[in-house]
């Protein structure tokens, strides 16, 4: 029984964080609503369906936060106390944001770097997060960070003529166009 | 694992070696390279400076876009007067988008912009952070939008006595805001809308449909009453009968079809709303890069060939060299200041 | 007459001109291919081989880009059914149903139902194209923008059938998936809404960058998560035969194929709406008409074959409109538009009569592609599960790249790999409150067909709203819309009071 409840105070607790997040996310999109500048001959707002979107989903993280709440409420104390964050768990959100951390310092060198520099980076830091220290191939993750994105980059150009960042090697990609 | 290693290695290399290539061999499958066919125009004379030696990029509207489709069957001309050099089309998602990134880019002749006027209007209405005028210079206009048609449907016409234009102004002009007029915000063709309720005295009711389909379906349906876009949009359906065209939008008659008035020739002023393509560099481009550039894009804009493929897409071939098309701009923006 | 003796002229060029056959035989794998990698839709597919089609004749233009749009369509339910990431936002129900049975090592058998019932319901639409185009060519000019906000409030209501236990969360999901749709110029009035005062956000959130993000993301970040758990090692395949299913069992499923296809094909003829909602309306409905309605969502191949059937069938519907009227019915039959008239043919009324010879090329050219499709996909079948059998946190490395250049391709906007990343990371969060990306993504596709439809039809009616009532289609499709909505809310209610009383009767004992 102690494993339906402390599910149940996982759920709850989960419900309650994301009524909160949706709360404060629809009151921010109704506020930023305010600052959309209708047209001279607007017959319907811009405004008018991202304030029911924000409107609807305000009532519906409310009644989720509610149900919540009860949730947690019918759980016993003692129940409630064990429900902790464990150290694996820890180190695995740790590693989630890392992954995150990974993805956005990507997206912001992307272009004056290039897509040459960056990604083969990306790709072998997140092999290295998502894979135990012991089991780790550091050669076939060397290799295949630089293999793909060379194979990727001049397939697009000279397939399909697409462009990807050249980024800081660009006086050296350019020889090849 | 190291034999493994050594593999992919290798392959590494040897890709980057097979990628290597001269200029004008290197993109056999690029969508920018020479035109197969010969042509008798002349090849400008190779400048002092070795430009080009790789590759431009010449950014454009997001793909699908009219403008872009524009761009892509003017980039292998541009391609075949810098001497082979691969103009490579890139897809930016908005043109103002494109515009800016030749504001930004390094004055060497390798980014350059292909945008239309409606860049200027979005200036006029306010928002753009930098000036569609004077932050760069024009290399010289290469096409124009193939105008635009007034038209009714079949049923329209017969249900109101629809004969001439001058009769849909009176039927307008007796219940005013009644009759559905297309418009579509942010582009030119909402200019010429404009200046056909304003200036021809037909007081319909704009609304906005931006692309030609959804266009096309509302009127078709009967939703829309009055049509206001291109001919291509509705050719098939004046030979069938089911659409009556009845001017043309502007001074001239249309070059392609010549058969319907024009609005000048019916007695009425309207604003110009003629949607010019234009190539841009960045500001401080040396004169000897830019001289090559104009030099491309004119015989370019003049080549036989460009100017028949361009047809095929309801628009034509028209070269403005860079000064005429600064002075164009220029009022347009005023134009288009006024009417914002 | 003549135009059965075209579409033979057409079927003989291609089958006797082993140019025509290589070519469809290359870019129907190269569509394959592209369409199975997330990050490539079938839109971007198009749009790279674009290019390539500009030197050629029409029938080798044509040739090219049908082959790949028919291969890409179906490549998305690769990545779809092994990695649940849709390789197409068509393929997203095919995600519900697809990669549960890949979790129970039936990935191959999966796949291969999903190209038999492709091949199925692409030749069936096909021929309802060859046969019936100029007749349901008008069935399209019957909607207009109060139809479509209709079909839209209707689509909405299936994101409840989809949204599983916790509804409110499903329809949260959904809402937050429309105020994304919001972000940027707003279409009607070219208002810039919610850009953060980014201009790169002025263009809005594009679905590839979001999909991906959604999709992709959160499966890298659970590697991150369970690094010690093994079962997320390499994906376990059972052998299988064919395409995984016998004769007489598809047969069975006649009434499944039959209906995906009849929905395929009429939605595909609605320009506007998209094969990502057949899809949806299909599997919604088929589990709607199921006896085993609890196996959906667990792996169950009637979801399967509805969910493709649909999508494929969705190809022949969105060309009929696209050759009789000149209106495209999908985004990417708007790409085969242009090349057509790039080649100087122009759609609508006279196609036929000026330029049939080529239409009916193009007919024949949709059919031999959907079958060597089903041929070519089946036998790269053996390849691609190799593949899949990679270790799984190599795999999602590679995925992950291919990713990021889809995202960034579509347009060339870096603010597009923002999207992916901090998109995917949100993904991952809400999908530990047990949200699904799939009602986000689907609420990010309906919203703008609800509110553009909405204004267009205020617009068109000079502000009178109460012309609703005076549109019969409009009214059923809200009635119905309606009736399902409250039909679903009462199955919930039930289904939750039932489960809070076996909570309740478990934590007493």
């Amino acid at each position: 029984m102690d494993d339906i409840l402390l599910k149940k105070i996982k759920r709850a607790k989960g419900n309650i964080a994301l009524s909160i997040g949706a709360i404060l996310l629809s009151l921010f999109f109704f506020v930023e609503s305010n600052r959309i500048k209708d047209g001279a001959h607007s017959v319907v707002s811009s405004k008018l369906f991202p304030r029911i979107y924000a409107g609807v989903m305000l009532v519906c993280a409310l009644a989720i936060l509610v149900n919540a709440i009860k949730a947690y409420s019918s759980v016993p104390k003692e129940i409630r106390d064990k429900d902790k964050l464990t150290k694996e768990s820890i180190a695995g959100y740790g590693r989630v944001l890392a992954v995150f951390a990974v993805l956005l310092v990507t997206a912001i060198v992307y272009k004056p770097l290039g897509f040459l520099t960056v990604t083969p980076f990306t790709m072998f830091l997140i092999f290295i997060i998502i894979e135990k220290p012991e089991k780790r191939n550091y050669p076939l993750f060397l290799g295949l960070s630089i293999f793909c994105p060379i194979v990727v980059y001049f397939a697009f150009y000279y397939l399909f003529s697409n462009l990807l960042p050249m980024g800081i090697l660009k006086p050296f990609l350019i020889q090849f166009m | 694992m190291k034999k493994l290693m050594s593999l992919i290695l290798a392959s590494a290399m040897a890709l980057s070696l097979v990628a290597c290539g001269s200029n004008s061999t290197a993109s056999s499958a690029s969508a920018a390279s020479t035109p197969a066919s010969s042509n008798t125009a002349e090849t400008p004379d190779a400048p002092a400076s070795n430009y080009p030696n790789h590759a431009i990029e010449l950014h454009t509207h997001k793909s699908g876009s009219t403008v872009e489709i524009n761009t892509r069957i003017f980039a292998p001309f541009l391609s075949k007067y810098l001497n082979g050099t691969n103009v490579l089309v890139v897809n930016d998602d908005t043109m103002e988008t494109a515009f800016q990134t030749t504001v930004n880019a390094d004055p060497d002749g390798y980014v350059i912009s292909s945008t239309t006027c409606n860049v200027q209007l979005r200036d006029a209405t306010g928002g753009l952070t930098f000036d569609t005028v004077d932050d760069v210079r024009f290399v010289g206009t290469f096409t124009v939008g193939g105008g635009y048609f007034v038209a009714v449907t079949k049923d329209f016409a017969a249900k109101h006595n629809i004969a001439t234009f001058d009769d849909l102004i009176a039927l307008t002009q007796a219940e005013p805001d009644q009759y559905t007029i297309s418009t579509s915000i942010g582009a030119i063709s909402e200019l010429a809308t404009y200046s056909i309720i304003e200036d021809c005295k037909m007081p319909a009711y704009p609304v906005d449909l931006a692309d030609s389909n959804t266009r096309l379906t509302a009127f078709l349906k009967g939703d829309l009453d009055i049509f206001v876009g291109n001919w291509s949009t509705i050719q098939q359906y004046v030979e069938t009968g089911d659409v009556l065209c009845l001017c043309f939008y502007g001074d001239e008659r249309s070059p392609f079809v010549p058969d319907y008035p024009c609005t000048k020739e019916l007695g009425y002023s309207v604003l110009p709303a003629d949607n010019y393509y234009y190539i841009s560099c960045p500001k401080d481009t040396p004169d000897d890069i830019f001289n090559v550039l104009c030099a491309a894009v004119e015989a370019a804009a003049n080549d036989p060939e460009y100017v028949e493929a361009i047809e095929g897409n309801a628009a034509r071939a028209c070269f403005k060299n860079s000064e005429e098309t600064y002075e164009m701009l220029k009022s347009m923006r005023e134009v288009l200041k006024q009417f914002a | 007459m003549e135009g059965v003796q075209l579409f033979g002229n057409g079927l003989s060029t291609i089958l006797t001109n082993p140019q025509y056959l290589l070519l469809v035989v290359v870019f129907v794998a190269l569509g394959i291919l592209l369409g199975a990698l997330p990050g490539i839709s079938v839109n971007l597919s198009l749009i790279l081989c674009l290019p390539m089609t500009y030197t050629m004749d029409s029938e080798t233009a044509m040739t090219v880009l049908i082959a790949c749009y028919v291969g890409a369509l179906s490549g998305g339910l690769i990545s779809a059914i092994a990695l649940n990431i849709p390789g197409t936002t068509s393929s997203i129900a095919t995600c519900f149903d697809g990669h549960p049975l890949a979790r129970k090592g039936e990935a191959g058998r999966a796949i291969g139902v999903g190209i038999l019932t492709s091949t199925v319901g692409g030749v069936l639409s096909y021929i309802m194209l060859i046969l019936v185009t100029p007749l349901m060519a008008s069935i399209a000019l019957e909607f207009g923008h109060w139809e479509y906000f209709a079909i839209g409030i209707f689509c909405l209501t299936m994101i409840i059938d989809i949204a599983g236990e916790d509804v409110l969360k499903g329809i949260l999901a959904a809402l937050f998936g429309m105020v994304l749709a919001c972000t940027g110029n707003d279409p009607i009035n070219g208002s810039v809404r919610f850009n953060l005062g980014f201009r790169a956000l002025d263009g809005g959130v594009v679905m590839t960058a979001l999909m991906c993000g959604m999709f992709a993301v959160p499966e890298i970040m659970k590697l991150a998560y369970n690094r010690d758990d093994e079962s997320l090692g390499r994906m376990k395949v059972e052998k299988f035969r064919g395409y995984g299913i016998g004769f007489k069992d598809y047969l069975a499923q006649w009434k499944n194929v039959l209906r995906s296809t009849l929905i395929g094909t009429y939605v595909g003829l609605l320009p506007g709406i998209g094969a990502s909602s057949a899809s949806l309306l299909s599997y919604t409905t088929a589990k709607a008409q199921s006896k085993n309605k609890d196996e959906f969502g667990k792996g169950s191949y009637e979801g399967l074959i509805a969910s493709e059937t649909a999508n494929n069938a969705c190809m022949g519907g969105a060309m009929i409109p696209m050759l009789a009227l000149g209106i495209p019915g999908s985004s990417a039959a708007a790409i085969l538009m242009n090349a057509l008239t790039l080649h100087k043919v122009s759609c609508g009324p006279l196609v036929f009569s000026q330029s049939g010879d080529l239409i009916y090329f193009v007919f024949a050219v949709c059919l031999v592609s959907v079958v060597v499709m089903c041929v070519v996909e089946r036998l790269l079948l053996n390849g691609y599960l190799k593949v899949l059998g990679a270790p799984r946190r190599i795999l999602m490395v590679v995925v992950i790249l291919m990713c990021l250049v889809g995202s960034y391709s579509s347009r060339n906007n870096v603010m597009d790999v923002f999207v992916f990343a901090i998109g995917g990371t949100i993904g991952y969060f809400l999908q530990k409150v047990h949200i699904s990306s799939a009602p986000i993504i689907l609420g990010f596709i309906i919203g703008p067909i609800i509110e553009l439809n909405f204004a267009r039809a205020i617009n068109l009616s000079r502000g009178h709203w109460q012309d609703i009532f005076s549109r019969p289609i409009t009214m059923i499709f809200l009635v119905v819309a309606l009736l399902a909505f409250a039909n679903s809310i009462r199955k919930t209610a039930k289904a939750s009071k039932e489960r809070r009383a076996a909570e309740a009767a478990a934590e007493k004992i």
